[in-house]
């Protein structure tokens, strides 16, 4: 079992679960809204060339995701 | 005509809901604003046995939360408007969330019709969808279509009559679990009970669930209910003692709602064939490569700029040239039997129409290309690879349509903002969009730096450009920190696959943008050069006549020479004379007018108005001014559209900023300047 | 395959040095700024290509990207002249129009980037057709 981290800081080309989202009511909102739930699979595939916002695979769609937002969600790796 | 009836069409942004709407209506709407805010309300009406369809476009959005503007339009229109049918967009690539909101429906109790989207893409990526079985797990009917070919519109409007009269809902289908539903039960008997009103409005189940969420909008409105703060208390009750089992309810119930579509979509989506990887995910590879990715965007957005400008400049003449020639030939038919009704239509009519119309073409040809790059989904790729500098300046990705667009003309610019979704976003945005030059300050720039600065005159325009894009980034910075605060909320984005551009919608949504513009910008400019033309020729002293038009000595006894004369003394530190501050004046009205006037002001034709700017104009002086036309009020248009998208008073904040920024940064350049002895 | 872009990145490479440098000017490379970013941008996208050729989806994906901006740019770049021609033909108040026109078009055209949109098309087409072959 690998620890938590935050998908701000997750790495290129794994794979992630979602264990926790957090923040403001808002933003949580709205990143549950998009899928991004507790149980999700997420995979990080790439940063923007100027590293900040994150794409990330969500049930089968890539999304962009600034790592602002990114860090509220909390995550372990997968296989 | 057996009636109206009222359909909403719902959707999340990229599941193509725009195309189901043209082919329902045939491309025909009526756009405005919904009442009070910013966000455009879309109408297209079309028929279907006999009965009139009004289709309301709501706003492209992923749920029903209180959170966001877009998503209370949407939802109180449901529950005010009470349309006859609901018709939500589902794509068939991107069923999970965009079930979501096909859920989020059904729990308000409509009366809806799921159209399932782009099936055709969901079949190239290996998948099919069970429709008959989806139909029966969500107990509504499910009508597959492939938009962009037209294919099962027909089936659609068929099921839109069906269910007119068979009307379909569900709104229990999601079962969030024992404590929950008897607490959502024990709201509803409360209600039938005590506060029946409320059931008149709202779906009982529905309104039971936002209660426990604590859903801002629905509390606000049931307070005023009577008997509402009975109902509050009780539901805030009854959260905390679920909040005690489950943990943050707000958060269960999105949890639930997921894990009922889960189970659906496992029910109802089968593989064929294994996932090979996409056409997107390769062309991704390298638009959004580390190295390549920049580079190729910057390349992409210098060779839209490119194309625009060039191609649309013989367009922009040759309807310049008309309407001169226009102009000229109702001088000459006009001039000895009624020379002020000849000034007024030439001078000011035409004059003032022509200004509008010149500018249409290379508007036209920018809202083209901008529309196939949203279409193909480029756009999105554009704003992830940018998104980081604007980010900086606490401004949001979406912002860069905008701005792009600004470079050809501000009008399109801040109707393009409309895209925004946070409105503190949205005012900032705008109000920095008369900050990008825009393409009338061009010929200002050209004349005045070929004439002073001869062969660095490339270099003293390019200094503009670079300088429209920092001030235009620094006081959006400011503006976002001090006057509009609040989170950018950078929004989590899809990045759609990428599609064929289809030239119905291409040409659709341009001629619908156009049109836009031409409405707006073309009744202000047209006023205001009618204003300007009165002021010429009418002075204290009284009418003076057209000929002040051709006479600078002339011009100086009317209304624009007192104000011109009034003004001049501000400017005197900059070196600027009284035919210069008259330029600026008239540049209120169109950025380009500055040129002519200037022309007629220092009594010189065009091709030799070089000579004569060097005789008013120092170095500095001239570039002093350059700066100044770049930050200046915008022309009237922008004013106008800046005034019907977020109101009077920051129209007026516009201007005034832009005047005093303006102003300080000239002074500050001439400053600079005199200290370093450039005089 | 590699061959094709290997030779076009080297072409597109060196005109990319000289777009800038106006100084050593070689007939058909305008001293622009933007010509020369899209040069320099094509001409890395190829090299990117040659660079990934162990990993045949990338290199591909490369080679069409670099060849599609080469087609577009050349593409833009003779509608311009074509536009700025036709400009002349509105505009003109006196002098010789047709010889104007045809230094238009001369500059406008004669152009690297122009020129070397052909091999660019001929790479487009070969690397969609492989890359069709692959999905």
């Amino acid at each position: 079992m690998t620890d938590p981290i935050k998908l701000s800081e997750a790495e290129v080309g794994k794979a992630y679960e979602v264990i926790k989202v957090e923040g403001p009511a808002l933003i949580r909102r709205r990143i549950m809204d998009m899928g991004i739930i507790p149980g999700a699979k997420i995979k990080v595939l790439r940063l923007a060339p100027l590293l900040d916002p994150i794409e990330i695979l969500v049930r089968g769609v890539p999304l962009s995701i600034r790592r602002a937002e990114a860090q509220y969600i909390i995550v372990r790796e997968t296989s | 005509m057996k009636g109206t009836i009222k359909l909403a069409l719902a959707g999340s942004p990229n599941v193509g809901k725009s195309t189901i709407f043209n082919a329902l209506t045939g491309g025909r709407a009526w756009v405005g604003n919904w009442p009070g805010v910013t966000v455009e309300k879309k109408v297209g009406v079309m028929k279907l046995n006999g009965y009139k369809v009004e289709v309301v476009d709501l706003p492209g959005i992923y749920s029903l939360t209180a959170y966001s503007i877009d998503e209370l339009i949407a939802r109180n229109f449901i529950i005010e408007e009470r349309p006859d049918v609901v018709v939500v967009i589902v794509s068939a690539i991107n069923l999970e969330r965009s079930l979501y909101l096909a859920v989020s429906l059904l729990e308000l109790g409509v009366n809806l019709i799921v159209a399932l989207n782009m099936v055709d893409l969901a079949e190239r990526e290996g998948y099919v969808v069970d429709v008959k079985k989806l139909e029966a797990l969500l107990r509504v009917p499910v009508v597959p279509t492939i938009a962009i070919k037209g294919i099962g519109i027909d089936k659609l409007k068929n099921i839109i009559i069906q269910s007119i009269s068979n009307p379909r809902r569900n709104p229990a289908i999601v079962d969030y679990g024992d404590p929950i539903e008897k607490a959502i039960s024990r709201l509803c008997s409360f209600m039938k009970t005590h506060t029946p009103e409320v059931v008149h409005t709202y779906h009982p189940r529905w309104l039971a669930i936002k209660l426990l969420e604590n859903d801002r909008d629905v509390v606000e409105k049931v307070k005023l209910l009577p008997k509402g703060d009975l109902l509050i208390n009780m539901a805030n009750e009854m959260r905390k003692e679920l909040e005690s089992v489950v943990g943050d309810l707000e958060v269960y119930m999105v949890n639930q709602r997921y894990a009922k579509i889960l189970e659906i979509v496992d029910k109802v989506v089968r593989r064929v064939r294994v996932k090979g990887i996409s056409v997107s995910e390769l062309l991704d590879t390298v638009l959004l490569d580390k190295f390549l990715g920049l580079p190729i965007t910057i390349t992409s957005i210098y060779l839209m700029l490119y194309f625009a400008y060039n191609v649309s400049l013989p367009l922009v003449d040759l309807v310049d040239a008309l309407f001169s020639s226009l102009a000229d030939y109702t001088r000459l038919i006009l001039q000895d039997k009624a020379p002020l009704l000849a000034s007024l239509l030439a001078d000011g009519i035409i004059t003032g129409v022509g200004t509008v119309l010149v500018f249409t073409p290379m508007i036209a040809i920018f809202y083209i290309l901008v529309a196939i790059l949203e279409d193909v989904g480029y756009m999105a790729r554009v704003v992830f690879v940018l998104d980081k500098v604007l980010h900086r300046f606490m401004l949001p990705g979406k912002a860069i349509v905008p701005l792009i667009l600004g470079f050809a003309c501000n009008v399109p610019a801040v109707l393009s903002a409309r895209t925004i979704e946070d409105e503190n976003d949205r005012k900032t945005v705008i109000m920095i969009c008369p900050l990008s030059t825009c393409s009338a300050r061009l010929p200002v720039y050209l004349i005045i730096a070929s004439a002073i600065f001869g062969t660095y005159a490339a270099l003293a325009i390019t200094s503009m450009y670079v300088l429209s894009i920092i001030f235009a980034l620094v006081i959006g910075f400011l503006f976002k920190s001090f006057i509009f605060k609040g989170p950018s909320i950078g929004f989590i984005m899809e990045l759609p696959p990428y599609l064929m551009p289809q030239s119905r919608t291409v040409l659709i949504k341009t001629w619908e943008r156009t049109k836009r513009f031409l409405t707006k910008a073309g009744t202000v400019i047209l006023a205001a050069a009618i204003l300007v033309w009165l002021l010429s020729i009418t002075g204290p002293k009284g009418l003076i006549g057209p000929e002040a038009l051709e006479d600078p000595a002339l011009l100086k006894a009317s209304w624009v020479g007192a104000i011109g004369r009034a003004l001049q003394p501000i400017f005197t530190p900059m070196g600027w004379d009284w035919g210069a501050t008259i330029a600026l004046f008239f540049g209120f009205m169109a950025k380009e007018v500055v040129v002519s006037t200037m022309a007629m002001v220092y009594g010189a034709e065009e091709t030799s108005l070089g000579r004569a700017i060097l005789a008013h104009f120092s170095p500095l002086s001239a570039y002093a001014y350059m700066i100044f036309v770049l930050l200046y009020v915008p022309c009237v248009a922008t004013m106008a559209v800046i005034r019907s998208e977020i109101g009077l008073k920051y129209a007026v904040l516009t201007i005034m900023y832009q005047m005093v920024l303006a102003y300080l940064a000239s002074l500050a350049v001439m400053f600079i300047g005199m200290i370093l002895g450039l005089g | 395959m590699y061959l094709i872009a290997g030779i076009v990145a080297i072409v597109n490479w060196s005109s990319m040095l000289l777009g800038i440098e106006p100084i050593l000017s070689i007939g058909y490379i305008p001293p622009d700024a933007g010509f020369a970013l899209v040069m320099i941008t094509i001409g890395i996208t190829m090299i990117a290509a040659a660079y990934f050729r162990d990993n045949i989806a990338k290199c591909l994906a490369c080679a069409l990207v670099g060849s599609g901006l080469g087609i577009a740019s050349a593409f833009i770049q003779i509608a311009v002249t074509l536009a700025v021609g036709l400009d002349v033909i509105i505009t003109w108040e006196e002098g010789d129009v047709l010889g104007t026109i045809f230094d238009v078009l001369r500059e406008g055209i004669i152009r690297a980037d122009v020129v070397l949109g052909l091999p660019a098309l001929v790479l487009f087409m070969m690397s969609y057709r492989a890359l069709k072959r692959l999905l």
